[in-house]
């Protein structure tokens, strides 16, 4: 099975609540998907975080972002709406965002498929199981 | 001894077998103190040649020194009795390491038996001792684990006796004690009729050894109550015998909850199925989410069949395919949050069957604010329009009447200059001039046509009438147009207002010019006087007393359709001539006329022999000679058939027109354009709450309020100018009630507008309460949605996360550090998992809560409650709380209600705090009808231009790292309301906020 997972640069997990954070960091380098896993408590953070790799390092773009809706202050839609402006389109293209959300509420899921930008609504929990569907789906060329 | 012996032989072991084995060998001197040591024994204990003095104490030393006087007290101990020993300890290696070893030793004696040396023998233990360390910790953690999770977990062998339970599963069960379980057999705390699945269960997993999935099941208390819980069982080794493991997770509230929800979704249904209106309400793609009965016995005219629970969730589109685009263009509108109300609209339903429609096309919304879909309102009104299109066409008949009638009609005003204001279209037969010629002394007045002798003795008559208030009849001459003299006969009346002005002369004008003319000539001879009596259809009689003749003149004989004198006539004769009907009265006439000499005047009818009817007026007198006896009775007979039919028609008409106004639930105005009541019809006069006279004449300002008879003045100046229909509804109070009326207004003639009154207070009353329910029906239904967005994910997340973490701490490694981790994140869900489900509990008691039991509510004791429940935060916070009830120290609340508003607010100011320490200001006004309870800090803030809407919403935060889950606010925003109050806040970013909680005061 380890042989079939491809390895990614960079993935962005954006979750407010920490102990969420915890559990998908330890999920993703248990399947050793990815060399560097970054964490963001907010939408504003991790903004300003993609923000600075456009400008800076643009190569180093994270492949992968797994996204919460539920977050105070700026939630997961008000992300997307700033996201789709200051992220550039073709780096867009290049990178795989999933809504990942413990709402099974249809109202969300149909919401996140509005967004062109969203890729998959993955329910919570992420589990190594589903992770490893999801890259099997998205990077098999890889 | 063998142990002696062995010892020996190892003293010899070859350098490499030490190794191997890492062990060595040591001797120790008793007399001389020396200690040496194997090569190997340097390697372990970590020390060179060169460090290592050779000595016992040397030795000591490398001891830990815990494990240093239980050493000196073996070895002594072995010296005194000779004995061979056996001692794990623990020592400081010269590397500073810890180092476990395990010594055996052995004394060996001289020839007196005298303890010389000790041969010992040592080997490093340290690896097998941090296994059996950590294997210890591990059992340890695990113990603690199981007790501490928040599942119950229970151990079983295979015949359902239990092994093992932890507390929760004490609690769970409501056992007194985990001891309680120990022994008893699961299956009687299960119910039973899972039997067969819970045994497919226990055999999956024994057979394959895996975990058999979640299953929820009912559990039976000890106390007989009942509780919900899921189990996961996995196959288990308890003190060396199979066993089966269930881990338990208590869902009773959560099942509670989600029942609860349920419970509310179906109230909602019922409610909007059983109103006894018209109403659907749908989400944002026009599907159903509930719609009434009503809605479906106006609307759903398909074979098959319909219900309103089948409806939901269906398209309305997709059910109704003839719906308008323009209706469409309505729903879109009204989805982007426009309220559209049409007062009168057609619609063709799929039956063919026209109807006259009244609808709503309103928004709902979400507590966020955003559009939830629209709620439609529909009534039919095909039977008010209906009835309205009577009136206009009753009122057009009428007027055909008037404009039709032989003679003319007119209406002028009062005296002394009589100008006419409505002339029939009569006019032009009889005078040659047309109606409008007349009109407000257009082109001729009536005093140009007059001819000049009869002018003043007309004016004079109608003056008089008028006078008396009686009706008058007055006959003249006048000149035609084309000169012609013409004789009129006039009948009329004069019309007054409550204040005894007059207003108008209406009235009636017959040409009479061939009577008068025929009765002119007959005065001057016989002849012409019957060629008149032809002409005016008037006969003559002669009854000869003496003789019992008969005579009757040629116009006699043709009223009663016989050519004249076509044979004798005879009283039976006559009598045969007069409806069955009439005979007696005439007869009785006749007969007194002989007998009194009184002459009179009877309307009879005359039955030809055709059949046809005459009606007639017959006259007769006494002739009586010179001594006054009767010699013959004379009379006359004029045929007014045509006039009656024509009379008869009238009234006809007229009764027909009254019957309708009388059957139309309306009042009827006639107004000028200026508000002035000319008129008023009403079928039932205690639906006018003045006696209508007291109307007429007056102003419509002197009666109703300055915006009213504005309006109304406004209205009715359109109605008359555009001949179109205006619509105003206004209200009035009517013996401390409020009555709505709807006025239509529609022109009645130049100057003047017709207004048909309604009064729509239920319909009213309906609508009010149907837009109150609406609203309330929005707010729960957005309730709901907050409720079922809880279930499903405040809920959800912490179990989602606590499912993942035990996911992960099964497959750490026993020895990971990370281990304790995950359990310390157990823990927080756990937490997070309760506080949420706490909230919730509580918002649900808010929502059961009624207004009873209000007491007076001492806010300075309820403030030093909050202060000293919250002294850890506030000395924490350095945070300073001034007070100060003085303007009102009470209000009319319950105790725990506003104790729980006021730590919240309170809690919230002291979380929200700013750089400087924070200040809190409590204070207590009366604003109206109101106490208010403000809470001020010098905090952060809140931005209310981005959040304002959302503040008092569920689950809302506005700050990042800050404890909360967006409940406080909503909770107080529950419980105010449902003591009927308000919260309001204030607040500036950076400089703090003021939230005012504002209770009733109950002043009755």
């Amino acid at each position: 099975m380890t042989d079939n997972i491809v390895k990614l640069a960079n993935v962005l997990v954006i979750d407010d609540d920490e102990i969420s954070n915890f559990i998908y960091t330890r999920v993703i380098s248990s399947t050793g998907a990815a060399d560097n896993i970054k964490s963001c408590m907010s939408g504003g953070e991790a903004l300003q975080y993609l923000e600075d790799i456009v400008k800076n390092q643009p190569e180093e773009f994270p492949k992968l972002i797994f996204l919460d809706i539920n977050m105070p202050v700026m939630n997961g839609w008000d992300f997307l709406n700033k996201y789709q402006k200051i992220v550039p389109k073709e780096i867009q293209d290049s990178s795989t965002l999933c809504i990942l959300s413990s709402s099974v509420y249809k109202d969300d899921i149909d919401k996140a498929h509005t967004y062109p930008q969203v890729s998959e609504y993955v329910p919570k929990p992420l589990t190594s199981d589903s992770l490893k569907i999801l890259l099997k789906k998205y990077f098999k060329d890889m | 001894m063998s142990a002696n012996h062995e010892l020996l032989l190892l003293s010899d072991l070859p350098q490499e077998v030490e190794e191997f084995a890492n062990l060595g060998v040591w001797h120790y001197d008793i007399h001389s103190k020396l200690f040496t040591l194997s090569p190997n024994l340097y390697n372990i204990f970590q020390v060179s040649k060169e460090r290592f003095k050779g000595t016992y104490e040397a030795f000591l030393k490398l001891v830990h020194p815990k494990d240093v006087e239980m050493v000196e007290e073996i070895i002594d101990h072995s010296i005194s009795k000779q004995s061979t020993f056996t001692f794990d300890h623990k020592i400081v290696s010269g590397r500073g390491n810890i180092r476990h070893i395990r010594t055996w030793g052995l004394v060996i004696t001289n020839d007196d038996d005298k303890a010389v040396r000790i041969t010992g023998l040592s080997m490093d233990i340290s690896e097998s001792r941090e296994y059996e360390n950590a294997l210890r910790e591990n059992e340890q953690f695990s113990r603690k684990l199981i007790q501490y999770t928040p599942n119950a977990i229970i151990i079983q062998n295979l015949d359902g006796e239990i092994l093992y339970a932890n507390k929760t599963a004490a609690e769970l069960i409501k056992a007194p004690s985990v001891d309680y379980l120990m022994g008893k057999n699961t299956a009687s705390f299960r119910q039973k009729d899972n039997e067969a699945i819970i045994q497919g269960r226990i055999n999956y997993i024994l057979n394959t050894g895996e975990a058999a999935p979640k299953f929820e099941q009912t559990y039976i208390c000890v106390d007989g109550s009942k509780k919900i819980g899921e189990s996961v069982v996995i196959p288990f080794e308890y003190k060396k015998q199979d066993a089966i493991l269930s881990i338990i997770t208590d869902v009773t509230e959560q099942k509670k909850a989600i029942g609860a929800v349920k419970r509310s979704e179906t109230q909602l249904r019922y409610f909007i199925s059983n109103t006894p209106l018209a109403v659907a309400m749908y989400d944002m793609g026009m599907n159903y989410i509930a719609c009434s009965q009503q809605f479906l016995d106006d609307w759903w005219v398909k074979d098959e069949e319909m219900t309103v629970k089948k409806i939901i969730g269906l398209n309305h589109y997709e059910l109704f395919p003839d719906v308008t685009s323009e209706w469409k263009t309505y729903h879109q509108r009204a989805l982007k949050g426009e309220n559209i109300t049409l007062e009168v609209d057609v619609f063709i339903k799929s039956d063919g069957k026209k109807e006259w429609v009244r609808s709503k096309n309103q928004p709902w919304y979400l507590p966020d604010g955003e559009i939830g879909g629209m709620i439609l309102f529909t009534e039919f009104i095909t039977d008010r329009k209906e009835a309205e299109n009577e009136i206009l066409n009753s009122r057009n008949r009428l007027s055909t009447l008037i404009q039709n009638l032989p003679g003319l009609v007119y209406s002028c005003g009062p005296a002394p200059y009589f100008t006419l204001l409505f002339v029939s279209s009569g006019a032009y037969d009889m005078t040659g001039y047309k109606p409008e010629d007349f009109v407000e002394n257009g082109i001729v007045t009536f005093d140009d046509i007059v001819h000049p002798d009869d002018l003043k003795r007309v004016r004079q008559i109608m003056i008089n009438a008028t006078k008396k208030r009686e009706p008058f009849e007055v006959s003249y001459r006048i000149y035609t147009k084309s000169g012609q003299l013409k004789y009129l006969n006039e009948r009329g009346q004069a019309i007054f207002d409550a204040g005894g002005t007059m207003i108008s002369i209406e009235g009636v004008v017959m040409d009479i010019t061939q009577k008068m003319e025929a009765d002119e000539e007959a005065r001057k001879n016989k002849e012409r006087l019957y060629a008149a009596q032809r002409i005016s259809h008037l006969g003559s009689w002669e009854y000869h007393l003496p003789s019992d003749e008969v005579f009757w003149s040629d116009e006699y004989f043709r009223i009663c359709g016989e050519e004249p004198q076509a044979f004798i006539p005879t009283f039976e004769i006559g009598a045969s001539y007069i409806h069955p009907d009439d005979r007696k009265v005439i007869t009785e006439a006749i007969q007194n006329t002989i007998k009194t000499g009184e002459p009179y005047t009877i309307e009879k009818r005359i039955v030809r022999r055709d059949r046809s009817v005459r009606y007639v007026v017959s006259h007769g007198e006494l002739i009586t000679d010179d001594t006054g006896n009767p010699v013959k009775v004379i009379g006359s007979m004029q045929d007014i058939t045509e006039r009656k039919l024509t009379e008869m028609a009238l009234q006809e008409s007229q009764n027909r027109n009254t019957a309708i106004i009388n059957a139309l639930p309306d009042i009827l105005f006639i107004t000028s354009i200026d508000g002035t009541y000319l008129d008023s019809q009403v079928s039932d006069p205690t639906k006018l709450f003045l006696p209508s006279e007291s109307f007429i004449g007056k102003n419509v300002r002197d009666i109703m309020t300055a915006e009213i008879s504005e309006q109304f003045i406004e209205k009715s100046k359109i109605a008359e100018k555009t001949d179109t229909v205006q619509i105003m509804d206004y209200s009035v109070d009517i013996q401390t009630e409020k009555q709505y009326f709807e006025a239509r207004i529609v022109k009645y003639e130049e100057g003047k507008v017709l207004s048909m009154i309604r009064n729509i207070t239920t319909s009213k009353k309906n609508e009010t309460q149907l837009v109150k329910l609406t609203e309330e029906l929005t707010t729960t239904n957005a309730e709901l949605k907050q409720f079922a967005y809880i279930t499903s994910h405040d809920l959800r997340a912490p179990v989602v996360n606590l499912d993942t973490l035990l996911q992960l701490y099964k497959n750490e490694s026993n020895a990971s550090i990370d281990k304790p981790m995950v359990l310390d994140k157990i823990v927080t869900s756990v937490e997070q998992l309760k506080s949420t489900l706490n909230d919730l509990i509580q918002l649900v008691a808010v929502k059961d809560d009624t207004a009873n039991d209000l007491t007076k509510v001492d806010l300075a004791e309820i403030t030093n409650r909050v202060i000293s429940n919250l002294e850890t935060q506030i000395k924490q916070a350095n945070a300073t709380i001034k007070s100060n009830f003085e303007k009102a120290p009470f209000v009319i609340a319950k105790k725990a209600t506003t104790y729980s508003i006021l730590q919240n607010l309170v809690s919230n100011a002291l979380k929200y705090h700013g750089s400087d320490p924070p200040h809190i200001e409590i204070e207590s006004t009366i604003l109206e009808d109101y106490t208010c309870l403000s809470v001020t800090d010098n905090g952060v803030g809140i931005d209310l231009d981005t959040h304002g809407k959302k503040l008092f919403g569920m689950y809302q935060r506005f700050h990042i790292n800050k404890e909360g889950k967006g409940l406080g606010l909503y909770i107080i925003k529950s419980q105010i309301e449902a003591l009927g109050g308000f919260i309001e806040v204030k607040s500036e970013v950076g400089k703090g906020s003021t939230f005012n909680v504002c209770f009733k005061r109950n002043t009755e």
